[in-house]
């Protein structure tokens, strides 16, 4: 047990307890009362901006350390003249007030120094805030006007904001949270979240994940982690390649490209739109019509009020239960179709088409359905009370058709078969090309 | 020959010249106070070993626990607790945790020998604490948490030059494969490794001006284990 006393020892001093002591130095500069506008530069330390509190004036507090390894003769003297001749400048420069710390020339500098400067300000509420900041995380809290900050190596975080918010960040997360109007945030090794944003979210990185959730209307761009967006008031925008896309939630109409990655996609008020490649498409839920291209991609999509256009070569596609007009578009891989209710037209090539319909037609509509299957299968099985008229056909003979009523004749190898069920509203033409169609109803 | 007490002691002053300066002599007074109140606790259980009813033994190394908190309300745990909360600052929660689960864990055996032990390495963690978060105005003596110590500062330097070592290792497997560069699959990734190296020089021009800036340093280590998962991610790709 002497041992874990050893081990704690060595896991404290190690972690936190001096060499030697360091020199500190604090700069507290008032700023001008009345300005509305501040460009704030800082390096090599976190800055911190928040609203002064009422009755308070506004001002910066710049906070510097500076340190020399070793055990040194005279190294608190070398520290104290390196921080004797930093500063804190505040100057008026075309309507805005510029605040900047000031450090002297690398010469200047003990080789082994080093050193951390931490600047706070606390701003008029409503003012305008441009922070250049670099080395430390940036922080931006309260209710500023317009926003701006450029990070390079540095988290930014912006909150509470009323005005538009921009950053550019590079090498650190970026978080903005419960601002009122726009946000555009950029960075490119770093993760993007944006939360409760009233306006537009305008979000791009390139290998981090990208969260959206509660804001106005959004457009992200990703390339290799996830993009996320939910609960969109309005139209949203995604560009994935490479990476998995979740989008939940959106009111207006979401568009999405995508490559490589999983695509899931739940309730939309407006219309979708996505187009990708090798990734796995799901959505469900959409409120208008729905436009899916891909390749290579398994598809499900269910739940669609407006029109359906699927085309996905090469990977299985399923739709169900669509409101619209469906035009659906596969190969060698099943396509299945369930419950459609209103106009059909789907080929699939070299695979199994299945269509099965709960009702025939849906709404009482004289719908037309046409279904080909070229060289694959296709399976058809409809309801016990449909009111249809058949047109069943397989090229190389093999129909195999268990409905009442059904004529079927010869033309050469093909057989065709035709039945009326019930009034015959729906007109329902089935072909296969070089492969068997089966055709039944669902008992009642 | 040495007693316990003596010994134990000699390790207190021993971890307190260890540090950059003594341990203040109030500090060590507390200290000292809880090891003996915590050894009255551990006679009056080692007593009750030898009496016959096991219902008295179990309430008696309960109130050495600290678990019956009602009949002895001086346990040993809650002495360390009370000798902790009268220092200026509390030891990190974790450490303080790690003790008492250790000694909470120690089986009835061994209760004269292990909880002086613990005692020690409580002591020993608190004495450190109370010296790494003691600080004046001026010429601190505690490490401002924007610079890294020296100890700190050469066990990042190691981690770095540690995955440094990795991902140049992985760069020259990359470099040498000679489809790499013309695999379209591949060019995200890449184009990814070459932005953390942009990021990384940057980061080292700066830590050139001060090198014991520990956000830098973390950043550095970050963007070079990026830099070693983004090459491995390579490298298996072209498996």
């Amino acid at each position: 047990m002497s041992a874990l006393a050893t081990l704690l020892l060595c896991a404290v001093v190690g972690a936190g307890a001096p060499s030697r002591p360091q020199t500190t130095r604090t700069v507290d500069k008032p700023l001008p009362a009345g300005a509305r506008a501040f460009k704030v530069t800082h390096s090599f330390g976190s800055c911190a901006i928040e609203v002064a509190g009422p009755g308070e004036a506004p001002r910066a507090r710049l906070e510097l350390v500076a340190a020399t390894p070793g055990d040194r003769d005279g190294a608190a003297n070398v520290e104290r003249r390196y921080l004797d001749l930093c500063g804190l400048e505040v100057v008026e420069e075309a309507g805005a007030t510029i605040v900047r710390p000031l450090f002297p020339a690398p010469d200047q500098k003990a080789a082994e120094l080093s050193f951390a400067a931490n600047l706070a300000l606390r701003l008029p509420a409503g003012c305008a805030v441009e922070l250049d900041q670099r080395y430390g995380a940036a922080t931006v809290r309260g209710p500023f006007g317009a926003v701006t900050v450029q990070s390079r190596l540095g988290a930014v975080t912006v909150e509470g904001a009323k005005g538009p918010v921009t950053v550019r960040g590079e090498s650190g997360a970026i978080v903005v949270r419960d601002v009122a109007g726009d946000a555009t945030l950029t960075n490119k090794l770093e993760a993007i979240t944006a939360e409760r944003v009233g306006g537009h979210v305008d979000a791009r990185t390139s290998s981090k994940r990208i969260r959206i959730d509660d804001c106005g209307s959004a457009h992200a761009e990703n390339r290799m982690e996830a993009i996320e967006v939910t609960r969109v008031k309005g139209a949203v925008s995604l560009v994935a390649n490479f990476s998995e896309v979740i989008a939940r939630d959106v009111g207006g109409d979401l568009t999405i490209e995508g490559k490589n990655q999983p695509v899931t996609i739940e309730r939309v008020g407006g219309s979708l739109r996505v187009q990708h490649s090798f990734g796995k498409i799901d959505a469900r839920a959409i409120t208008g019509g729905a436009t899916i291209l891909g390749n290579l991609s398994p598809v499900v999509l269910g739940e669609v009020g407006g029109d359906v256009e699927v085309r996905s070569p090469n990977a299985e596609v399923r739709i169900q239960r669509v409101g619209g007009k469906v035009v659906a578009e596969n190969s060698a891989r099943a396509l299945d179709l369930i419950d459609l209710r209103g106009d059909v037209e789907a080929h699939c090539s070299g695979g199994l088409l299945r269509a099965r319909f709960a009702r025939l037609p849906a709404d009482g509509k004289a719908h037309e359905i046409v279904l080909e299957a070229a060289g694959g299968q296709l399976d058809l099985e409809l309801p016990a009370d449909a009111s249809a008229t058949l047109e069943l056909t397989s090229t190389s003979g093999q129909l195999e058709a268990e409905l009442p009523g059904m004529d079927t004749t010869q033309s050469g190898a093909a057989r065709i078969g035709t039945a009326k069920l019930g009034d015959g509203i729906a007109k329902l033409r089935a072909l296969c090309v070089g492969g068997p169609l089966r055709a039944r109803r669902k008992a009642p | 020959m040495n007693s316990p007490d003596d010994a134990f002691d000699a390790r207190i002053a021993d971890a307190a010249r260890a540090l950059a300066r003594p341990a203040p002599a109030e500090l060590l007074a507390k200290v000292r106070s809880a090891v003996r109140d915590a050894d009255a606790a551990h006679a009056a259980a080692a007593r009750a070993l030898t009496k016959p009813a096991p219902l008295a033994f179990a309430q008696v190394l309960a109130a050495a626990k600290g678990e019956a908190a009602d009949d002895a309300p001086d346990s040993f745990d809650q002495r360390i607790a009370a000798a902790a909360r009268s220092l200026v600052r509390p030891a990190p929660a974790h450490l303080l945790a790690a003790v008492r689960a250790a000694a909470r864990a120690a089986p009835a055996r061994r209760l004269r020998v292990v909880p002086r032990a613990l005692l020690a390495a409580a002591a020993t963690v608190i004495a450190a604490v109370t010296l790494f978060l003691s600080s004046g105005d001026g010429r601190a003596a505690a490490a401002h948490p924007s610079l890294l110590t020296a100890d700190a500062l050469a066990q990042a330097e190691k981690d770095e030059a540690k995955l440094e070592s990795r991902a140049d290792m992985l760069a020259a497997r990359v470099a040498t494969d000679p489809g790499a560069a013309d695999d379209e699959a591949l060019a995200p990734l890449l184009e990814e490794v070459a932005f953390v190296d942009s990021a990384i020089d940057e980061c080292k021009s700066a830590l050139a001006l001060s090198q014991a800036h520990s956000y830098l340093r973390e950043q550095l280590l970050q963007l070079t284990a990026r830099r070693v998962e983004l090459l491995a991610q390579v490298a298996e790709r072209r498996k």
